[in-house]
């Protein structure tokens, strides 16, 4: 028998061909209703990590949605794709870095005129967010693991000072300084390229001859690269900085590797957020 | 240039007689210049213009209320509008992506800020509003005369959601914002948009609910689509509670649940759109009436409200909520590709049965759009059951293949299914009423829609690849493989100008196809697609 559009009723072997019938319809509408009512209240009643913002915080937060930051950033991949993530942006950054690139902008990011406490607010609301989770996977937990890498980078210094090379090696910790304290990070991250796009500057150093990392210093490299606010002695001591990151790369990665808590990924969870 | 020449030449020459006849006073025939090959293709579009006996009452072509024939027209210029104002937005938005430009564009107060949300919400605009025409297409189906009240009920709606939109340009452009994803505008403007859904819900559901348990499938999906409106429209806003402000992550798993049924509410209208148009077209309701029709309706409801999940795999939540959205992503995404084929089919069938044997292969405009969302809809399926594992969704996340999967879906189904929604309604509005669209199908038009998912597909696909080379390169903590930044650009560059001019292009042809004196004409002949001479 075949089934008819204008006949009600399960013919055998064509069921799902068969036309629906009115109450079927009904009790359809009534299962989803009810799960769409539950799935709202799983959701409603989820405490998991509530996060209270302080007042300062949400201050912040109204700032953040008031020049629609999410247009170009995100937080928990929520957000335009111009910019970084900025959920664990406070990890990271300093609150000086982050005013210096609030108020100063780039290219791509205007510069946004906020006064000290604006900032205070806006610093308050990413160390909140901060703490509230991750919001990105891998790329974030190697940014994060910055202060790990930054013991190690440390270590090795001073491992070198112990030996030979005294004006060399204070040249390379004045230059470490400028670099982990200045915008540099704002960009660039250790021994990968940034969410940003801007290069292992491990791997780059050693494309560059001595001219041209001075130049970049001096002049940064339009557009993506501002310029960087050092000046000839400072500029000497990051590029002393960063042939010393070229040359030790592969040794610093060795020993990153090494320690239990090295930053980099080897498993793959199914839950990668907890 | 010459392409628009020729378009509106198209549309005029349809009428020329008629203009310089009625100067003078003297009715004439008006002469359907349609060639040979196309009298089949009219004579079919006619007959598949004949509503379905199980739809309800059926009205003739000829005396369908002009009111309701200009209520459809008004919501296809507004789509065509809407989407016309989205690209351009999206469009100095990409730019914005290169640096150099991006500067000049600051230096001149352009900015990102703004362009995004008048991109996202007129973007959404024009989905909501192409499914709204092709509801009122529907309706001329199955309903007499426009009363007073629904008249009155329609221009208030028209004129509520203008305005609305007027004010949201201008609003956002001065920099004043929400700050919220997809609702970008300040909440304000939420209130005309609310109570013009309430207009449009009072007068679509007044004509359903008569026998709605016997109307097809899209009617249920269209009716559904009326009521989780509110819900989720009233959800977004809930960040103006106090509370919910307060804590961050509330808020974005609420923002992230709204988004994702909103999304849901205009994919209702949108696949109901599809099956109409489907029905329409093929002459056979076998399928809107079928218990699998049903159950892929269910099943994609039930999608719609949780796989807002996929999404927020790393948000701090319960996990029971993550773990519901995996499983009925997985369902969803699998019965959908079977809607698709089976009207795709269905369509193929119909056509080598009306087409002469030398174009016995010919696809129209409509039957193309459709062709490629169905491609678009394996593809997309393939990827999104890909990226709904929740350990590769944690390699993609927050890269490139996020961006081209949501555009694949937005550009590649959803606007190609109503593309083919729209193109249909144009199409049968202009051939109740005696006007001749060549353009329409014309091969010209049909090298522009092939060029458009060409280019789309490649842009689409070059991100998704950047996406995964670049989740997987920061997985394994290295660095990105040179070749990725140094093809990057021109492959953009190059696909997205192609996308941008193939698609302005089928807005051209839409809106020469939609606008213009003939339908202002017809208008006031509703009955007289043949005049006769005195």
């Amino acid at each position: 028998m075949q089934p008819s559009p204008t006949e009600e009723g399960v013919f055998p072997g064509r069921f799902w061909h068969a036309r629906c019938a009115g109450r079927h319809k009904a009790w359809l509408l009534l299962i989803l209703i009810a799960c769409f009512l539950t799935q709202s209240a799983l959701v409603y009643t989820d405490h998991t990590r509530p996060l209270a913002l302080d007042p300062s915080a949400r201050r912040g937060r109204v700032l953040w949605q008031q020049h629609n930051c999410q247009v170009c950033h995100q937080l928990y991949g929520f957000g335009g794709f111009l910019g970084p993530d900025l959920t664990n942006a406070a990890g990271r950054l300093t609150r000086g870095q982050l005013a210096q690139q609030v108020v100063r902008g780039n290219d791509q990011m205007p510069a946004f005129a906020l006064d000290d406490q604006q900032l205070d607010d806006l610093w308050a609301f990413l160390l909140a967010m901060n703490t509230s989770g991750q919001g990105q996977a891998r790329q974030t937990k190697l940014a994060n693991e910055r202060t790990v890498i930054e013991q190690v980078i440390d270590q090795t210094i001073e491992d070198m000072g112990d030996g030979t090379g005294g004006s060399d090696i204070a040249l390379i910790r004045q230059g470490f300084g400028l670099y982990r304290t200045g915008t540099c990070t704002s960009c660039h991250v250790y021994f990968a390229r940034s969410a940003v796009d801007a290069p292992d500057l491990s791997r780059r150093v050693e494309e560059l001859d001595k001219g041209a990392l001075a130049k970049v210093l001096a002049q940064g490299k339009p557009p993506r690269m501002p310029k960087p606010e050092l000046d000839a002695g400072q500029q000497r001591a990051m590029a002393a900085f960063l042939r010393f990151l070229g040359n030790h790369r592969n040794g610093l990665l060795n020993q990153l590797d090494a320690r239990d808590d090295q930053p980099f990924f080897s498993s793959l969870p199914w839950w990668e957020y907890r | 240039m010459n392409f628009l020449r020729e378009s509106s030449a198209a549309v005029d020459e349809a009428f020329l007689s008629d203009d310089a006849a009625q100067a003078c006073g003297v009715e004439v025939v008006v002469k359907r210049t349609v060639p040979p090959d196309m009298d089949q293709r009219v004579v079919a579009a006619e007959r598949a213009a004949q509503p379905s006996p199980v739809s309800g009452d059926a009205q003739s072509a000829s005396t369908v209320d002009p009111s309701r024939r200009r209520a459809t027209m008004v919501f296809v210029r507004g789509a065509v509008v809407s989407l016309s104002v989205a690209l351009a937005a999206g469009l100095l938005g990409v730019l914005y992506y290169i640096p150099s430009v991006a500067r000049f564009m600051q230096g001149v107060g352009i900015n990102l800020t703004s362009l995004r949300p008048i991109h996202t919400t007129f973007a959404a605009a024009f989905i909501f509003l192409a499914g709204i025409a092709v509801v009122h297409r529907y309706i001329e189906d199955i309903a007499g005369p426009m009363t007073k009240a629904e008249k009155l009920r329609t221009k208030a709606q028209v004129i509520l959601w203008a305005l609305a939109g007027l004010g949201i340009v201008l609003s956002l452009l001065a920099r004043v914002f929400s700050g919220r994803e997809y609702m970008g505008f300040h909440p304000i403007f939420s209130i005309p948009i609310a109570i013009g859904w309430v207009l449009f819900a009072w007068n679509a559901f007044g004509h359903f609910r008569k026998g709605f348990f016997s109307r097809p499938v899209f009617v249920t999906m269209w009716t559904v689509s009326l009521f989780f409106f509110f819900y989720t429209f009233a959800e977004q806003h809930a960040w103006l509670l106090g509370r919910v402000f307060s804590d961050p992550l509330l808020d974005m798993r609420l923002q992230w649940k709204a988004t994702g049924t909103l999304v849901g509410s205009f994919n209702l209208l949108v696949y109901g759109s599809l099956y109409y148009i489907g029905v329409k077209r093929t002459g056979d309701d076998s399928l809107v009436h079928s218990n699998l029709a049903y159950a892929l309706f269910g099943i994609g409801l039930l999608n719609s409200f949780t796989n807002f999940g996929h999404h927020t795999y790393h948000l701090p939540q319960n996990h029971v909520v993550k773990w519901i959205s995996f499983v009925i992503s997985m369902l969803e995404i699998i019965i959908l590709a079977r809607v698709v084929w089976d009207i795709a089919g269905s369509m193929r069938h119909q056509e080598s049965q009306t087409t002469p044997n030398t174009e016995r292969n010919t696809l129209d405009s409509t039957g193309l759009f459709m062709e490629a969302a169905r491609w678009w809809t394996a593809w997309i399926l393939l990827t999104a059951l890909v990226i709904s594992v929740p350990p590769l969704n944690a390699i993609i996340h927050g890269t490139t293949a996020v961006m081209g999967h949501a555009m694949g879906a937005e550009i590649g189904i959803d606007s190609m299914i109503l593309f083919a929604a729209l193109t249909w309604v144009v199409r049968d509005q202009a051939v109740q009423r005696g006007i001749v669209l060549r353009q329409l199908d014309g091969t010209r038009f049909k090298r522009t829609i092939v060029g458009l998912n060409v280019s789309v597909g490649v842009m689409v696909g070059w991100l998704t690849l950047t996406g995964v080379v670049t989740g997987v390169s920061r997985y394994q903590g290295r660095g990105l493989p040179d070749w990725l930044n140094v093809a990057s650009h021109p492959v953009l560059v190059v696909c997205g100008i192609a996308a941008a001019y193939f698609l302005g292009r089928v807005l051209i042809v839409l809106a020469t196809s939609a606008f213009g004196r003939a339908w202002a004409q017809s208008d006031e002949k509703p009955d007289t697609h043949q005049i006769v001479q005195q």
